[in-house]
């Protein structure tokens, strides 16, 4: 503790010094892990098209409006899609349909705003949807008025909460129906999106993290009357390889696109890999310029310190606790932006949760391991000449 | 009085077995009792410089024994003599190796953040000690803001604050003029007579002259060990 005193004292000595080589150090570290923040989302995405089996599908998006316009306030049947795809295939389209609704759970939070989006899980999509779940199970063929919440709104609600939800918009009259919490998202796990509009090109697009949703499979009210009938906000179509030589023409950002999710994962991976290389770039010149200023100062700190250490020996402390204070000194100066830039990270994915940064363990244990090899690095030169520097020759200079 | 240093046959060369092998000490044998008050006196490069390291523990010597109040101290590590040297020793220079960027309190208070001492004793020894040696107004000032005489104080101040058992100083009127000398070395005379054993090393007559011991120095051997003139 006293040395590490000491050692922050050295540096506040050398501010301006200080303040640059730590600046250099905290871009480092903001730069390498947003590259492999990068590289961790394109490869969650790829893994859950692979999970769900979706890498020979097509992903069809409708511009929202323009779909409510198709369906005329249905949900989604094969007319829509006969309208974007040749006829005769459309007939025969084996895939499945995902629609939404929204509900609310009183009237205050209608007032407000507040609304929970249904996602409906059916047929093919109902099996293949396989998401993380850190608490319940996922939805069956059975699961009528069943829900699968999403990880933040496991702030309010519990597995086995029956909670009331009510739906009007685009019914005759308000629908009441009691929903059964039967499972959590995963914290991170991204669903498969209902698009709102406009064309899909990438992977992070066909995948979301959810913001206030249920997952269901079938909701209806005591009617029996299927509440899912609502207005569709937008629709995903996976079918299957068959369709892989749909025109391209109809992939009109205007009335929806068609793509391959292969094709969207090509184009995500070449985009990651230029956003990648850049950043990396980046991060390796900052990595290179933070190893020369720490080197250098380690080296310049030592020299211009050698009465100091010299009085700090003579006054009790061992040569050994001089090496050592030293290297305090460094691992502060490493150590404190990059902690900084590691928190401010933090504070940027907790601003923005659904941004593309994720800051976990691994890109942390990245940085700490690249700081390691520069601090390791610089600190050899210090260590060599401290070694053939005995602390007598520093009396006899004096 | 109660030994506190006994060397025997000491030896110390530097660069061993090259054309700059320099034989520093040779078969130094002496016997300081505490409370003594002596002066090191030799030409230069007589090996004074070399014996107050080894007496200090900042430097170990080649053959020889070292006992410290009775303990052999010849073999210990790097990690157990920088214990000893914090708790037995202060040390006085002729630049007064004040560090430039702390004040005077943080320069006094070193040994004593190295040592044992608790964190709330600090305060209250640091001032005492300044007060002792007669400058305590300066525990806010950095050492460019003060004189010779009060940097040497202060070097003095820094010594004591640890309660040791003796001060080595080298030439620690080296940097002053002859009043300022005169008054430092009043200074270590007050000190000596608490009973803390005090060594100088010295080319000054002036400074030899407050001494009751003289050590002489001759290529690294010890040729005189008596009363000082005045003494």
């Amino acid at each position: 503790m006293k040395l590490l005193r000491i050692s922050y004292r050295m540096l506040a000595d050398e501010l301006w010094k200080t303040l640059l080589l730590m600046a250099q150090v905290f871009l480092f570290v903001f730069f390498i892990n947003i590259s492999v923040g990068i590289l961790q989302e394109a490869n969650y995405l790829s893994r859950q098209a692979e999970r769900m089996e979706l890498s020979d599908q097509l992903f069809f998006s409708f511009h929202s409006q323009y779909f409510i316009e198709l369906t005329d306030q249905s949900y989604l049947g094969n007319h829509a899609l006969e309208e974007q795809l040749d006829a005769a295939l459309s007939k025969e389209v084996p895939g499945f349909v995902a629609r939404a609704a929204t509900a609310h759970t009183s009237a205050k939070d209608a007032a407000r705003g507040e609304n929970v989006s249904f996602h409906f899980y059916e047929g093919p999509l109902l099996e293949r949807a396989r998401y993380e779940l850190q608490e319940g199970r996922w939805l069956s063929e059975k699961s009528v008025n069943e829900g699968v919440i999403s990880a933040d709104l496991a702030d309010f609600y519990r597995v086995g909460d029956v909670v009331p939800f009510t739906f009007q918009q685009g019914l005759p009259v308000q629908v009441t129906v009691p929903v059964k919490i039967i499972g959590i998202l995963e914290e991170d796990e991204r669903i498969l999106h209902f698009m709102s509009g406009g064309a899909s090109e990438s992977l992070d697009k066909l995948f979301t993290e959810p913001s206030a949703c249920i997952l269901v499979h079938r909701v209806q009210g005591e009617t029996g009357t299927p509440v899912s009938r609502s207005t569709p906000m937008a629709s995903v179509i996976l079918t299957d390889r068959s369709y892989q030589q749909a025109p391209e023409q109809r992939q009109s950002a205007e009335y929806g696109s068609l793509l391959s999710v292969a094709a969207m994962e090509a184009a995500t991976n070449a985009y990651n890999a230029h956003r990648v290389t850049q950043q990396l770039l980046l991060a390796g010149l900052l990595l290179l310029l933070a190893a020369v200023g720490i080197g250098t100062n380690h080296f310049v700190a030592l020299l211009s310190r050698e009465k100091e250490f010299a009085v700090y020996y003579m006054c009790g402390l061992s040569w050994r606790s001089c090496t050592l204070l030293l290297t305090l000194r460094s691992a502060l100066l490493l150590g404190l932006p990059a902690l900084l830039a590691v928190a401010l990270l933090q504070v940027d994915a907790v601003l923005q949760p659904f941004g593309a940064l994720r800051i976990g363990w691994g890109n942390i244990l990245i940085s700490v391991l690249l700081l390691a090899a520069v601090y390791g690095l610089t600190s050899l030169p210090l260590h060599w000449k401290m070694r053939r520097m005995s602390p007598v020759v520093l009396f006899h200079k004096e | 009085m109660e030994d506190i240093i006994q060397l025997s046959h000491i030896c110390k060369t530097y660069f061993p077995g090259t054309e700059q092998e320099v034989r520093a000490l040779d078969d130094v044998t002496l016997t300081i009792p505490a409370g003594s008050f002596c002066a090191v006196q030799g030409a230069s490069g007589a090996g004074k410089s070399t014996l107050l390291h080894i007496i200090g523990l900042l430097d170990t010597p080649d053959q020889g024994a070292y006992s410290l109040l009775g303990r052999q101290v010849s073999s210990l590590g790097d990690a157990a003599l920088s214990q000893l040297r914090n708790a037995y020793f202060g040390f006085v220079l002729q630049d007064f190796a004040l560090i430039p960027g702390r004040t005077v309190y943080e320069n006094v208070a070193i040994p004593l953040i190295f040592g044992d001492a608790r964190a709330c004793e600090i305060k209250p020894r640091v001032r005492e000690v300044l007060a002792r040696v007669g400058v305590p107004d300066l525990e806010k000032r950095y050492p460019n803001e003060l004189s010779g005489g009060q940097k040497q104080r202060v070097a003095i101040a820094r010594a004591l604050v640890n309660r040791p058992q003796a001060i080595l100083a080298d030439e620690p009127t080296g940097a002053l003029d002859s009043k300022t000398g005169r008054e430092v070395m009043e200074c270590f005379r007050q000190v000596n007579e608490s009973g803390i054993t005090v060594i100088i090393v010295t080319h000054d007559g002036m400074v030899a002259s407050y001494c009751r011991r003289l050590l002489r120095l001759e290529d690294g051997r010890l040729t005189y060990d008596g009363a000082t003139p005045a003494g």
